[in-house]
């Protein structure tokens, strides 16, 4: 009998801890859930995930071409595998500045111009401004006050005219220097040992070849192995983890209370409070992100370059891997503000292995950074469905047949004009106006295959492309 | 091992950490409630003081709520719709042809802010304009699509809870209940 009673007691026992314990945590949750916004987010857990990203800035500045003068008004012009030179003039810059006797002479256009004409020279060309003092800071090379006077280039160059120099130009801004080492160091020579660039393409100035005195560079003829190149867009499940990624990142602990607006096309805008933060998922792909930053320092060229990189890799974007076959090298960059706010607006071109990927339109991934902040970002990314590569090359359509058999075009687009005009004067007209032309592959929207194309790019940035072996225009970016 | 001493130890222990855990929760639930008891004494002394009557009681309860995912009907733009209710809360859009098609509770739930709150906020926009504020006939918590800024195209859109104060005049003023 009080056997009996004492298991039911513990029957009894047993039961009031399951409640209790039930009771616990229904306790404890209602009370979390008081102050709490619902479940746990990473972003919360982990605040710094940006901090943790590592970024190669250098990695992404690259020149947009590495010109050799043959000193006979021939050229030869390298678009790939430019970075190792690049590097090996920096190595150079480094050791004048800490030269004590280095000298630095401002000179004219002119007797730059002659110096990589009339000589044999090597002239790096970038498409941007890149700032003289934070390229230096940047590399801690040694401080040097008479480099002062030097703001920004665009190009450096190394002469025969004087093999101890170095040529630093801003095309832009139209000012020109020269760096000479105190001592009589080759620089040429050591700049163009072990470069083998015979195998070059021969280039003379479009002026050259198709008369005028447009001194921009054109080669005489082209061979190429580019295919067609099939492409999709960013899938909706491919770009769903960017998306989620993205939206918890920049949202946090807010997202589950963002606005959400989809319109009929499908796009899709994520707004956090009065459009302080507007991200926007378009049917084509293309994500777009619009932040109102604070005041804040900025963080110079190099700071801003990167943080674009760092936002773009911490966010999903792009993280410097070439899992797409598609890296990305910084392809424009112009100043930007908004009332007090200044900074980078930072255009990256895509390179499907060394074969630049033009855009139609726009680039595929443009960042801005205003006072250290990101501001905007535009991200339209695509992946390739690649095939071998043809290791047999094809004669290309001659680039100066590709402007004369197309200049009418390039004159009535460029000019607005649909009226017939003096054929010599749209020719002369179109002549002066190429700033650029050379092969790459060319997404048009409508196309499903990257084609090849000569680029064609006149004055003001307005680019024409041609199909590369038969030279029918394919597209044009307005 | 003594199970019956351990359970009774284990039931003590349970029953203690309820009875603090149940104390604080109830405790925080009636600070909350005091607060906005309080706010909302202190605002109709406000509305006292610059001359406008609140002709409704103001709503003291707390309570929190999720965003709701709003589908418009795009078959329907003659503005036929039936007025759409989400729980007790109504569903207001500034689209009034529009008709909503459906909702959808977002996952987690916020606490809003109060009506003392929207009160305030609403006299600060009519002192930033100018303007003497209108007695107030009539406070309502709702949901509220903001298209002020968007066009017809909007296919699907995100209603937030809102405080809906009825003026003198007719007129309506809303606040974002979420303080955004």
């Amino acid at each position: 009998m009080r056997k009996d009673r004492a298991s039911q007691i513990e029957h009894l026992k047993n039961a009031v801890l399951v409640v209790l314990f039930f009771t616990t945590i229904l306790l404890l949750y209602l009370l979390w859930s008081l102050d709490a916004q619902g479940r746990f987010h990473l972003p919360d857990i982990i605040p710094h995930r940006e901090a943790q990203v590592v970024i190669d800035v250098d990695g992404a500045i690259v020149p947009d071409a590495i010109v050799y003068g043959m000193g006979d008004g021939s050229f030869r012009i390298r678009n790939e595998k430019t970075a190792g030179i690049y590097r090996r003039s920096l190595a150079h810059l480094s050791s004048m500045r800490g030269d004590s006797g280095v000298s630095v002479t401002e000179i004219s256009e002119e007797q730059y111009a002659s110096s990589i004409r009339m000589y044999r020279s090597l002239t790096i060309d970038f498409a941007y401004q890149i700032p003289f003092a934070e390229l230096c800071s940047h590399y801690d090379m040694p401080f040097s006050t008479v480099m002062n006077s030097i703001r920004s280039f665009d190009a450096l160059a190394f002469s025969d005219a004087s093999p101890e120099s170095l040529f630093i130009a801003d095309t832009q801004r139209e000012q020109y220097y020269r760096i000479q080492a105190s001592d009589e160091a080759d620089l040429y020579a050591a700049m163009i040992e072990s470069d083998n660039f015979s195998e070059l393409p021969i280039c003379y100035t479009i002026g050259d070849i198709l008369g005028g005195d447009n001194r921009r560079l054109m080669p005489l003829m082209a061979e190429s192995s580019l295919e067609p190149v099939r492409w999709r867009e960013e899938g909706e499940d491919a770009s769903l983890g960017m998306r989620h990624a993205l939206l918890e990142s920049l949202f946090g602990e807010n997202l589950d209370f963002v606005r959400r607006i989809t319109d009929h096309p499908g796009n899709v805008t994520y707004m956090y409070g009065y459009g302080q933060k507007t991200l926007t998922h378009q049917v084509d792909g293309v994500l777009e992100y619009k932040n109102e930053v604070s005041d804040a320092k900025g963080g110079g060229f190099f700071g801003d370059l990167k943080t674009a990189l760092t936002f773009a890799a911490a966010h999903g974007i792009w993280n410097g891997s070439d899992e797409r076959d598609i890296r990305f090298t910084l392809a424009e960059v112009d100043a930007a503000s908004a009332g007090k706010q200044e900074g980078y607006r930072f255009s990256f071109r895509a390179k499907l292995e060394e074969n630049p990927l033009y855009y139609e339109e726009d680039f595929p991934l443009t960042i801005e950074v205003l006072d250290g902040q990101v501001s905007y970002c535009r991200s339209d990314l695509i992946w390739t469905e690649r095939t071998a590569d043809s290791l047999q090359t094809k004669q290309a359509h001659d680039p100066a047949n590709v402007i004369a058999r197309n200049y009418s075009h390039i004159y009535h687009t460029m000019s607005g004009n649909p009226l017939t005009v003096d054929q010599d004067v749209a020719f002369q007209y179109v002549v002066s106006a190429v700033r650029d032309i050379r092969t790459g592959l060319v997404r048009i929207a409508s196309d499903e295959w990257l084609r090849p194309a000569w680029v064609v790019e006149v004055e003001g940035g307005r680019r024409f492309y041609f199909s590369l072996y038969e030279a029918l225009p394919i597209g044009a970016s307005r | 091992m003594d199970w019956t001493k351990a359970k009774n130890i284990l039931i003590i222990a349970l029953l203690i950490t309820n009875a603090i855990v149940g104390t604080t929760y109830a405790l925080r639930l009636q600070e909350t409630r005091q607060v906005w008891t309080a706010e909302a004494a202190h605002a109709t002394e406000y509305f006292d003081a610059i001359g406008v009557s609140l002709n409704t009681e103001i709503p003291a309860k707390p309570v929190k709520l999720p965003v709701l995912f709003v589908r418009f009907d795009p078959a329907t733009e003659d503005g036929s719709g039936e007025p759409v209710y989400d729980g007790k809360y109504r569903v207001e859009t500034g689209r009034p042809s529009a008709a909503i098609a459906s909702v959808r509770r977002g996952e987690n739930k916020r606490q809003i802010s109060s009506a003392s709150y929207a009160l305030l906020k609403y006299a600060a926009a009519m002192e930033a304009r100018g303007e003497a504020p209108q007695n107030i006939d009539g406070i309502e918590l709702l949901y509220l699509v903001d298209q002020t800024e968007h066009d017809g195209t909007i296919s699907e859109d995100t209603a937030v809870p809102a405080w809906k104060l009825t003026l003198a005049g007719g007129e309506t003023f809303y606040v974002n209940a979420y303080g955004e």
